[in-house]
């Protein structure tokens, strides 16, 4: 148990932006004792979500495979080359702009999980990253989020950085009743008040007047104690650690501000970034194009962040991708692919059982795939995400609890 | 139109006793409560001028749309898409996909983009060819909105379009129905937000917004249906080409009609009966001008008898339809009653009384506190059933309501970020310079993706989904920035004199003793605003949740990079600091 004002006079010592020896404030802290209450040895599990559904089968493609090769000529990878698959194990090879990755895997820490996604036979973004989101396939009428409930699972006292999405508005993921921040940039959610906050504090601690008034007080001194726990220049001025360098964009920037909460140990026990733009119906690309590019954001934006963690705090985050659904093995008449089923999500973690590709991906012959077009699901999401939550944040109570409505088998990754 | 279901309920005895007769509040505060309900917010001076119209000649000229409204109607003639029809709004504004084959039609070369360049070379494109964008008609959809939320002095109207708008929901992350969206608001929300239950019930049933957001346009009777007995059908069936598109039905609009729209989740209905629904609604689909136009074409050409065609593109297609027996609800629905069915079945929705205690329960939520009465759900309950669904009716039934005037609706509802810019602009009697405005990128930075709430739930309605730490940050960024004149596109002219007098100003009819001691302290601390001065603007990309399109907002040179040494004043004057406390404090939130 913590007290909040314990909290802030720990954190008010070491926070602020100054340096001492050039190391920047936030790294000092570290050394420091945490805060009173925040434990400092708790796991975090970080999750990816990328929207508009990437192709799995590009991403992570079988070496050779006629039946794959006749239905999309254009968008095959050669098994090896400069330009071919990065062999995976017997089976697999990874895109070639997914080489970090592929280093992660051989190394034993990152795990694929092949053929994966959602029972409902759904095709449409909006209903399947809804179920993906809730944790429920097929109902609609659940309200939380199911990164929600696990942080809820935890057991623990909430805390500001207990759960963060690093996304302008709150994600379904995260939507609940836990407390949790959507920031979109952490540059950008200060009032910087420094000092000052503490009249924003007091100016809400004394909200007055039913349970309106009791909400405003509590959620107005959370949001002002957050802002004075990190400053906009620690959040500039921070240097990722060993020689890590994040790539440009969006992605990379969440994961970098999660690293920067992680090191900044706030509390920060989920973290959700999110990755756009995966819905290639068009000009998909082979080792170059859309596709490609796309994909090597994310493979090295997911490195510099396990790179610049290094090996203390590795040993607590487990990380997640999750895509709604996967694409149609065929290609399509504009060289992209429509929406399809079952996809492929990472794993990475030191607790994760990597360098493996798990899941059942059966033969490409037409009558083998879902509806003669798709890769089927074969892998229910929740076989996943439950093993990851679970086993890695060391949930209370059973998968039952996380999604509602289902007792499915643990896949056994972490 | 409904104007004569709204006459009969307006023509009925003016009331001797003012409605919050035993609340303990004076005409003041009751006019204040009236105003932070029932519109976005209190002008300077309204209040006042409430008072001395009378509360009930100023809700009854809300209902009849009597205002004269021609500042608002002004301010929006800077948005053209607003006068356009469906077609040519469809002509006009173009997706960025068939923007992208427009330009490999005309041998622009795609090939590489890592670099950006093909970026720029498909903006090079559209500045060529003269092109207005997808885009373009989205930054006017969300401009009109909070342009007619702040100038329209027909408030209630504005309040009641973004209820109903809310609770048929549809969201610009849907990349197919987004186009039609201005249209679903402006030809089927707003023209129905005062009238009746039904009406706006079978229009958004048949708008292409809805009809694409919740997959209707594609659902069609199973080519192995017994009952699919139609030539046509079967043809296309074995003609279909564009094998991704299956026959089959789409039960997607059928189960949120009964769910969302109508029943409610415990309405009494099972799979059976989705299943049912979906069956009688195939063939409700939309003309399309721009996908799939030519095969719509010939369907069009080959059965000419058999189409109906209505408003907004909708079409009802007799060979998609599943002509067979139905049974919804323990209702049988004979078989080839073609169009005529679905009619049938939104009359019988509209007036399960399951409905009516949905709809009562939400207007309930939204008028008078996040957990109303059972009692006041049930009285609301049997007005929307005995006015047939009269949104008019409820207003003036709450309006009436002891609920409304009570201690526990007070003060108790929580605005949410389009009701707190908003209120803030007006209260301060702000203006707008259109089409510039900032106001929806703070809105979005708030939590309320305008037009973009992506479940078709619509935003809940409670305190708590707008209130979180994160949120509350940019409300306190929002205020300052206003009250500096550092909010791109408005400009509010600030209140002079003491604090006592500004802040009986800007929150008027508020019992203010108590709120005012922090509000004292935090201007009385210099270094708060030494450090404050430094909040930052929302950068210039306003990403949206579900992966829609983006939004930006025209730049005209700098302003909008984060750049807070040159975003805020080094020194606040003492009426931003006033203003911007009070715009930040716990008591402005609440409404």
């Amino acid at each position: 148990m913590w007290t909040r004002r314990a909290f802030l006079r720990t954190s008010g010592l070491s926070v602020f932006g100054m340096t001492l020896g050039g190391v920047p404030a936030f790294l000092t802290r570290t050394a420091n004792a945490a805060p009173a209450g925040i434990q400092a040895k708790r796991p975090i599990l970080v999750t990816i979500f990328q929207r508009g559904a990437m192709d799995g089968l590009m991403a992570v493609q079988p070496l050779n495979d006629k039946d794959l090769a006749q239905l999309r000529p254009g968008l095959l990878l050669p098994p090896s080359g400069e330009n071919g698959l990065i062999q995976l194990d017997g089976r697999f090879g990874i895109h070639p702009r997914g080489n970090a990755l592929a280093d992660l895997y051989k190394q034993g820490h990152l795990a694929v999980v092949h053929g994966i996604g959602s029972p409902e036979k759904n095709r449409s973004h909006f209903d399947a990253q809804d179920y993906m989101e809730t944790g429920t396939p097929g109902v609609k009428s659940t309200q939380s989020g199911w990164l929600n409930r696990a942080v809820g699972l935890t057991g623990h006292e909430h805390s500001a950085y207990q759960a963060v999405a690093m996304t302008s508005s709150m994600p379904r993921s995260l939507s609940g009743n836990i407390p949790a921040l959507a920031v979109g940039n952490l540059e950008e959610f200060q009032v910087r008040a420094g000092a000052g906050a503490d009249s924003l504090e007091s100016l809400y601690a004394q909200a007055t007047g039913g349970k309106t008034g009791q909400l405003l007080s509590k959620r107005g001194t959370e949001a002002f104690e957050a802002t004075k726990v990190l400053s906009p220049d620690n959040i500039r001025s921070y240097r990722p650690a060993n020689g890590a360098v994040y790539p440009a964009g969006v992605l990379a920037r969440g994961l970098r501000q999660v690293a920067q909460l992680i090191k900044t140990e706030v509390g920060l026990e989920v973290a959700f970034v999110e990755s756009n733009g995966w819905d290639t119906h068009v000009a998909q690309g082979t080792a170059q194009g859309n596709f490609a590019r796309l994909f090597g954001e994310l493979s090295n934006s997911i490195a510099a962040f396990w790179q610049d963690l290094g090996p203390d705090y590795q040993q607590r985050v487990t990380l997640m991708t999750m895509t709604e659904f996967g694409r149609t093995v065929h290609q399509n008449g504009s060289n992209g692919t429509d929406h399809g089923r079952g996809s492929c999500m990472f794993v990475l973690g030191n607790d994760v059982k990597g360098g493996k590709v798990y899941g059942n991906v059966g033969a490409f012959a037409k009558d083998a795939l879902e509806d003669g077009r798709d890769l089927p699901v074969s892998t229910d999401f929740r076989s996943l995400f439950s093993d990851v939550a679970t086993n890695h944040l060391r949930l209370s109570g059973g998968s039952g609890q996380l999604f509602p409505g289902w007792s499915g088998p643990s896949l056994g990754v972490v | 139109m409904k104007r004569y279901a709204l006459a009969l309920f307006l023509s009925l005895p003016c009331f001797a006793k003012t409605p919050y007769e035993g609340a303990n509040l004076n005409s003041y505060q009751a006019a204040a409560h009236l105003l932070s309900r029932f519109s976005y917010g209190a002008t300077p001076g309204q209040v006042e001028a409430v008072v001395h119209q009378g509360l009930d000649r100023w809700l009854e000229e809300q209902l009849q749309l009597r205002a004269d409204d021609s500042i608002c109607q002004q301010s929006l003639r800077a948005y053209p898409a607003l006068s356009m029809d469906l077609k040519t709004m469809d002509q006009t504004y173009i997706g960025t996909p068939q923007i992208k084959k427009m330009a490999m039609d005309a041998g622009v070369q795609f090939k590489d983009p890592d670099s950006g360049k093909d970026r720029q070379a498909l903006q090079q494109f559209v500045r060529d060819k003269n092109l207005q964008t997808e885009r373009e008609l989205l930054r006017q959809l969300l401009a009109q909105k909070v342009t007619r939320a702040v100038y329209t002095k027909n408030q209630l109207q504005e309040v009641m379009t973004d209820f109903w708008f809310n609770h048929f929901n549809v969201s610009r992350t849907s990349n197919t129905a987004r186009p039609y969206i201005l249209s679903y608001e402006r030809d089927v929300i707003r023209p129905n937000a005062l009238g009746d239950f039904r009406g706006l019930l079978g229009a958004t049933a048949k708008h292409p917004a809805m009809l694409l957001y919740l997959n209707n346009a594609q659902s069609m009777a199973s080519p192995e249906a017994p009952h699919l007995s139609n030539f046509g059908a079967r043809q296309m069936a074995m003609n279909s080409k564009n094998k991704k598109q299956a026959m089959g039905l789409n039960e997607n609009y059928a189960r949120e009609l009964m769910e969302l729209h109508t029943l409610g989740v415990d309405g009494g209905y099972t799979q059976k009966d989705v299943t049912e629904v979906a069956r009688v609604l195939t063939g409700w689909t939309m003309y399309s001008d721009r996908r799939g136009a030519q095969r719509m074409e010939r369907m069009l050409e080959r059965f000419p008898d058999q189409v109906e065609s209505g408003q907004n593109n909708f079409v009802f297609l007799p060979f998609l339809h599943d002509s067979g027996t139905k049974m919804i609800l323990g209702n049988s629905f004979p078989a080839g009653q073609g169009l005529a069915e679905g009619e049938h079945l939104l009359d019988l929705l509209a007036a399960d009384p399951h409905t009516a205690n949905r709809i009562a329960r939400k207007f309930a939520i939204r008028f008078i506190c996040d957990e109303p009465d059972q009692a006041t759900v049930a009285q609301l309950a049997r007005v929307f059933q005995s006015s047939n669904g009269s949104s008019a009716a409820m207003v003036k039934a709450i309006y009436n309501s002891p609920a409304f005037w009570s201690q526990q609706s007070l003060r108790a509802k929580v605005k949410n970020p389009l009701e707190y810019t908003v209120s803030s602009v007006r209260i301060l009697g702000g203006q707008l310079q259109t089409p510039e405005t900032q106001l929806p990128i703070w809105v979005e930075r708030m939590g309320q993706n305008m037009y973009g709430c992506v479940p078709p739930t619509g935003y809940p309605d409670r305190s708590e989904q707008w209130i979180s730490s994160g949120t509350l940050v940019y409300r306190v960024n929002f205020a300052f920035a206003l009250a500096s004149g550092k909010v791109r596109g408005v400009s509010v002219p600030l209140p002079q004199g003491k604090l006592e007098k500004v802040a009986a100003s800007v929150m008027p009819g508020r019992p203010l003793d108590q709120a005012l001691k922090p509000v004292k302290a935090t201007l009385n601390n210099s270094k708060f605003f030494e450090s404050v001065r430094t909040a930052l603007p929302p950068s210039e990309e306003m990403a949206s949740g579900g992966g829609g399109e983006k939004i930006r907002v025209k730049s005209k040179g700098k302003g909008m990079q984060p750049d807070p040494a040159a975003s805020m004043p080094t020194n606040f004057t003492e009426s931003q600091k006033v203003a911007g406390v009070l715009l930040s404090c716990p008591e402005f939130q609440r409404r």
